[in-house]
């Protein structure tokens, strides 16, 4: 494998997925257009390869800024043919927000999703049936064949390695004001 | 609850919003007088807060580009190496740099390489990167660690094992070229006792790579595998 294959690939195991959600949801899930505007980012950034020299929330930010570019290019396109942009589409990149903040909230969201992607599966599983599709205790050991007390404990120890997952990635969680009432 | 002192496992599930009303009741009663489980209760609230940053596309995880477009990448990359001879030469100057510069990022944040690494002792194997595999024990035996060492085009790719680091300890990793220098080689904290694998990378060839030592964020050394 070539020096150029190998960044390729370092750059495609590491942000292409990321990147690929982040464009799924600008292009309102559609994927064939989606793929190409992640290769096409891709392929920028082994272009420009010195943009790699920043941290890795730079280099995400980056990324998702040229990919973003890439799909207002391509809303302005297709708007001539408006039945291939959906009104969704539009209105998510017409949105009353500044692209660094939106740049910066999707990263941050992304760089969560990839830690969470990194817990033990055991770890995760309780993290999705509890809080993503919002079963109970009783609910989610049902569901992942496991006794209710497996399903708190895990609870617990999924939320905290994901802190020090977060942690090891610079991505801090603010202390809540949440307390006992 | 779980017969502790304090519920933790039980406010872990009640800030994820799934334990029962009756059982949510107790928990809150009992964090109303203690300190320590309040302190939890915040801890955990904040965490329970960042999963809401993740769209509904990223969980339980990232979706993945299809192979057909790293296929194609590759492709393109290929096209457009060999459309130019000059570009060619450009090319493979900034992408090892940059690679070197990727790297660095990889070991702030300890990637996990998902690809097996070979225990051959610097001697490449046909279509597999050299490997060397370097090993230590502290003083009193209760640590032990391995690496392996993969030659990569930015330098090398360490693969770490340590086994008894207490949990919670914050380790650097720091790398010893054959002419004495020092690389850091990035840190991280032990989520393990008993085993913990950790991955990262240093941009020097793996043939200059003489040890490698785990120590404390305080420089205190743990161990040091040669």
């Amino acid at each position: 494998m070539t020096d150029d294959e190998e960044l390729i690939r370092d750059l495609y195991e590491l942000h292409g997925g990321p990147l690929l959600g982040f464009v799924l949801r600008l292009v309102n899930g559609d994927r064939p257009w989606a793929e190409d505007v992640v290769q096409e980012t891709l392929l920028r950034a082994w272009r420009h390869p010195d943009v790699l020299t920043e941290q890795r929330g730079s280099v995400r930010a980056w990324l998702f800024t040229v990919a973003r570019n890439l799909v207002v290019d391509g809303v302005r396109a297709r708007s001539a043919r408006p039945q291939q942009v959906s009104d969704a589409a539009l209105g998510e990149l017409a949105a009353d927000e500044s692209v660094e903040d939106e740049v910066e909230r999707a990263a941050l969201g992304w760089e969560v999703s990839d830690a969470l992607a990194d817990l033990p599966a055991h770890h995760r599983d309780v993290l999705v049936q509890t809080y993503y599709l919002g079963r109970s205790v009783h609910e989610a050991a049902a569901a992942l064949k496991v006794p209710e007390g497996t399903v708190k404990s895990r609870s617990y120890y999924a939320l905290r390695q994901l802190g020090l997952l977060l942690q090891e990635r610079g991505v801090g969680s603010n202390p809540s004001e949440g307390d006992v009432s | 609850m779980n017969g502790e002192t304090h519920p933790r496992h039980e406010l872990a599930a009640l800030v994820l919003g799934a334990l029962e009303q009756s059982e949510a009741q107790k928990v809150q009663e009992h964090g109303a007088v203690c300190r320590e489980c309040r302190q939890e209760l915040r801890d955990l609230t904040s965490l329970r807060d960042v999963l809401s940053t993740v769209p509904a596309e990223g969980w339980p995880s990232p979706p993945r580009p299809s192979d057909v477009t790293l296929i194609r990448l590759l492709r393109k990359v290929r096209i457009e190496r060999h459309r130019s001879r000059r570009r060619l030469v450009a090319s493979a100057v900034v992408a090892g740099a940059a690679a070197a510069a990727l790297v660095a990022v990889g070991v702030l944040l300890g990637l996990r390489d998902s690809g097996s690494a070979t225990a051959t002792h610097g001697v490449s194997t046909v279509g597999q990167p050299a490997s060397w595999r370097l090993s230590g024990t502290d003083s009193t035996k209760s640590m032990k660690g391995e690496a392996t060492v993969v030659a990569r085009p930015w330098g090398s790719r360490l693969n770490l094992e340590l086994h008894g680091v207490p949990t919670g300890q914050r380790c650097r990793l720091i790398v010893y070229d054959s002419s004495g220098e020092k690389w850091s080689g990035g840190s991280w904290t032990v989520t393990y006792a008993t085993q913990f694998y950790w991955s990262g990378g240093v941009a020097i060839p793996g043939d200059q790579i003489a040890r490698v030592t785990i120590a404390t964020e305080s420089g205190h050394r743990l161990l040091t595998l040669t």
